[in-house]
């Protein structure tokens, strides 16, 4: 009888390894290469679609593939614990590609799916599968799926390949700003496109003359974020001298030399030459009358112009007429008018 | 009567006695005839085999010690599966089987390492046995054979080392089929005269000076398994506390970049005083992916009208311009679109630029940030915003990450026609590693 010292020292070496040796998991048959879960949200708890993508490298009979979800591990045939909120049990298969013609398998539960199909022949090859309607777990953490692959077409049998694969919940991200309310409105004899500057308040027409027109201009600016956008109104009085008046455009009117006039428009005109169109890339505009070439008008508290919606900068200039009758009564003459811009918010 | 009785009885002794006398003689003439069984051992004797995997091609290197005095002409190294013991008969199943295979019918046939002559006995004078040298062996043979030039005598006590190459282990198909743990033999010759005579079973010459046997072992291979799993550490945050060098103190997930005008870009993380909440977005990422990760983000639909993936206040109808937009006018601030670019004050703009990635919480500087949103976290550098809910890659690594985090940060700017109000946009990030 030879000695069988080598034997006894293996044995000796399994028996002190044992305790460790008895959980080792048993992992029979890896595969399934390059794996990978692309979950459509990490959202927790949100519905959505598990595309799965992995290398069959076994070409063997395939007729089914079990996914397990699990929220301590990915080792296949360890004790799962399902993922809490977790529920595939609602989902269909959407897109598969490589090994095709599977069916989910009606025995499922919430953290378990069989593909099924007639066991079949399988290439090695990458497949994909999208899965629909599944629900995340209810809490950010890892997750883990463990794939398994099967000859038979309900799982029953050993395995052909196995593999897991980790995937993540995580919370949202909010970004938040505020605009702040945003009015900027300016008026002079003259004003700076973005308001930086406005000069003047005064404008002094002279000695008024019968059969001639006087005219003046001024300007005002404005812009707003006001989702609203922004109106600019006028409030004042015809030109006046105690209780005599130049008569007030109530109704918009052409220049008429020797008729007691007093308006204005917000164009550019020919007849009297007076005025500039506005300018600047904000979308405020004349209203109405005070928009009609070489007619003017003035009533107060008309809203002159406006922007039905935020509007950057617009200088608008003001191009004030004032003709007076034969008649006239002598005085000095003053008018004051309050330019308001209003944005709506 | 008695006294002849008595001569008789001692007649017979005395015969009885030069009998065995006689008997005795021939006995010892026999023994003194008989090959030296009990020829001195040579000591310190091993054959350490490089695998003992069973059927391995492999090297066996052999070591001995001849006392002084010895004559040393050749020695010879048999393989057996019976027995150790010199001079009783070998047996084995066959060649491969249940003893080494030494020539060239199963892989290489043994030669001597470090080429011939590479052998020695250490500790010997010059001129005795220099480069003993391999014979090389035949076909079917079980045993070695080293020469020596010439027979020659040690002064002292000579150790003799030299590694057989490609030695084929026995395979034990026969022998021991379930188990490879199987003993087998071999046992040292050595020889005076430097042509050992043919090899006879048991082996009789008297040629032999010493010998020794030694006991090998194939043994069973111990596969020792572990399995690493797979794992995704994945988490979205705005607070690194710092306490740990992972996922678990990272909180919040909010980014509050304040007060947009357009007479600057906000960008974050963007002071208290200035309306913001002074943190950046984290994403840091854990994996043992060998083929790596991606991460993706996309901006969450929101509720109103167009632009819904905008930063926007909520419910806000907004112009439907394209994407990205391009009005300044609606509560949807215009998205920086996915090719990268600088964001100017009082152009209305938002977007995103992963301004670094943070390797100082792991081991590993693998996560690549995707070119467009690789900017330096300045207002002239890149940004990006795509905001039509479709996933776009911000960041890539071909193999394990670390506790990579990448700093995550927005920036803003409004024109003077941006409509007032809070603007939201929530953004979902997904890690994809593929193992």
């Amino acid at each position: 009888m030879r000695p069988r010292t080598p034997v006894k020292l293996m044995l000796a070496l399994l028996i002190i390894a044992a305790p460790a040796l008895r959980f080792v998991p048993i992992y029979s048959a890896p595969g399934l290469l390059n794996r990978s879960l692309q979950v459509g949200t990490t959202e927790v708890s949100a519905s959505t679609t598990y595309g799965f993508q992995f290398d069959i490298t076994s070409a063997s009979s395939l007729g089914s593939i079990r996914f397990q979800f699990c929220s301590n591990d990915p080792i296949p045939f360890n004790p799962c614990t399902a993922p809490t909120g977790f529920d595939i049990s609602g989902a269909t298969v959407g897109a598969q590609t490589g090994e095709t013609g599977f069916t989910i398998d009606p025995v499922i539960t919430p953290n378990e799916l069989i593909l099924t199909r007639v066991p079949t022949l399988a290439t090695p090859q990458t497949v994909t599968y999208d899965f629909n309607n599944v629900i995340n777990p209810d809490t950010a953490a890892s997750y883990f799926v463990r794939l398994i692959t099967y000859a038979s077409a309900d799982g029953s049998d050993p395995s052909t390949e196995e593999a897991g694969i980790a995937f993540a919940m995580t919370d949202r991200f909010d970004v938040t700003a505020f605009v702040p309310p945003f009015l900027s409105f300016c008026v002079g004899l003259s004003v700076a496109a973005d308001c930086s500057s406005a000069t003047g308040n005064l404008i002094d027409l002279g000695i008024l003359d019968e059969s001639l027109s006087s005219t003046a201009t001024s300007q005002f600016a404005g812009a707003t974020n006001g989702v609203g956008g922004l109106a600019i109104s006028v409030i004042g009085t015809t030109m006046t001298s105690g209780v005599n008046t130049i008569t007030g455009l109530g109704t918009r009117s052409p220049s008429s030399v020797g008729s007691s006039q007093f308006g204005f428009n917000l164009r550019n005109n020919s007849s009297p030459n007076v005025g500039i169109n506005p300018a600047g890339p904000g979308t405020t505009v004349p209203t109405g009358d005070y928009n009609v070439i070489n007619e003017f008008t003035f009533r107060n508290g008309d809203i002159i112009a406006s922007s039905p919606l935020p509007t950057n900068y617009t200088v608008l200039t003001v191009s004030y007429l004032v003709n007076i009758s034969p008649s006239q009564n002598p005085g000095v003459y003053t008018a004051t008018l309050t330019y308001i811009g209003t944005a709506t918010f | 009567m008695d006294l002849l009785s008595k001569q008789g009885r001692s007649s017979r002794v005395m015969a009885l006695i030069s009998a065995v006398l006689l008997a005795l003689s021939y006995i010892f003439v026999a023994l003194i005839n008989q090959p030296n069984i009990y020829a001195a051992e040579v000591s310190s004797r091993s054959i350490a085999m490089a695998s003992t995997e069973e059927d391995a091609e492999t090297d066996y290197t052999v070591t001995f010690t001849v006392e002084a005095g010895t004559t040393v002409g050749a020695v010879r190294i048999e393989f057996c599966d019976n027995s150790p013991i010199p001079h009783t008969t070998c047996t084995n199943a066959a060649v491969g089987d249940d003893v080494p295979q030494v020539d060239a019918n199963a892989g290489s046939i043994v030669t001597e390492s470090g080429g011939g002559g590479a052998f020695a006995f250490t500790g010997a004078s010059a001129g005795e046995c220099d480069n003993p040298s391999l014979t090389a062996p035949g076909v079917g043979d079980r045993h070695l054979e080293v020469l020596c030039t010439t027979p020659d005598t040690f002064a002292g006590a000579t150790t003799f080392t030299g590694t057989f190459l490609d030695v084929d282990n026995p395979s034990n198909s026969t022998d021991s089929p379930t188990n490879p743990n199987n003993t087998f033999y071999a046992r040292i010759y050595i020889y005076t005269d430097t042509t050992p005579p043919a090899v006879a079973n048991p082996f009789t010459t008297t040629e032999v000076v010493h010998t020794g046997g030694i006991a090998l072992s194939t043994a069973e291979q111990l596969t020792i398994t572990a399995r690493v799993q797979e794992v995704l550490h994945f988490c979205i945050g705005t607070t690194d506390a710092a306490s740990a060098n992972d996922c678990t103190d990272i909180s919040g997930n909010t980014v509050d970049i304040g007060v947009v005008d357009s007479g600057a870009v906000s960008i974050s993380p963007v002071a208290t005083t200035s309306g913001g909440n002074n943190v950046n977005g984290l994403a840091m990422i854990r994996t043992n992916a060998s083929n790596g990760v991606v991460v993706d983000y996309f901006a969450e639909q929101g509720t109103g009208t167009n632009h819904l993936g905008a930063l926007r206040v909520s419910g806000a109808t907004c112009t439907a311009d394209g994407t990205p937009s391009t009005s300044e006018v609606d509560q949807c601030f215009n998205s920086a679109g996915t090719t990268g670019n600088p964001i100017a004050a009082g152009t209305e703009e938002f977007g995103l630029t992963i301004s670094s990635v943070d390797t100082t919480n792991g081991t590993t500087a693998n996560l690549v940030r995707d070119a467009e949103y690789a900017g330096d976290g300045t207002a002239g550098d890149l940004w990006a915003w795509d905001e039509t809910g479709t996933a776009d890659r911000i960041a890539t690594s071909t193999t394990v990450v670390d506790d990579e985090m990448l700093i995550l940060r927005f920036a803003a700017t409004s024109a003077i026609t941006t409509p007032t109000g809070t603007y939201t946009v929530v953004s979902t990030y997904i890690a994809t590693p593929t193992f």
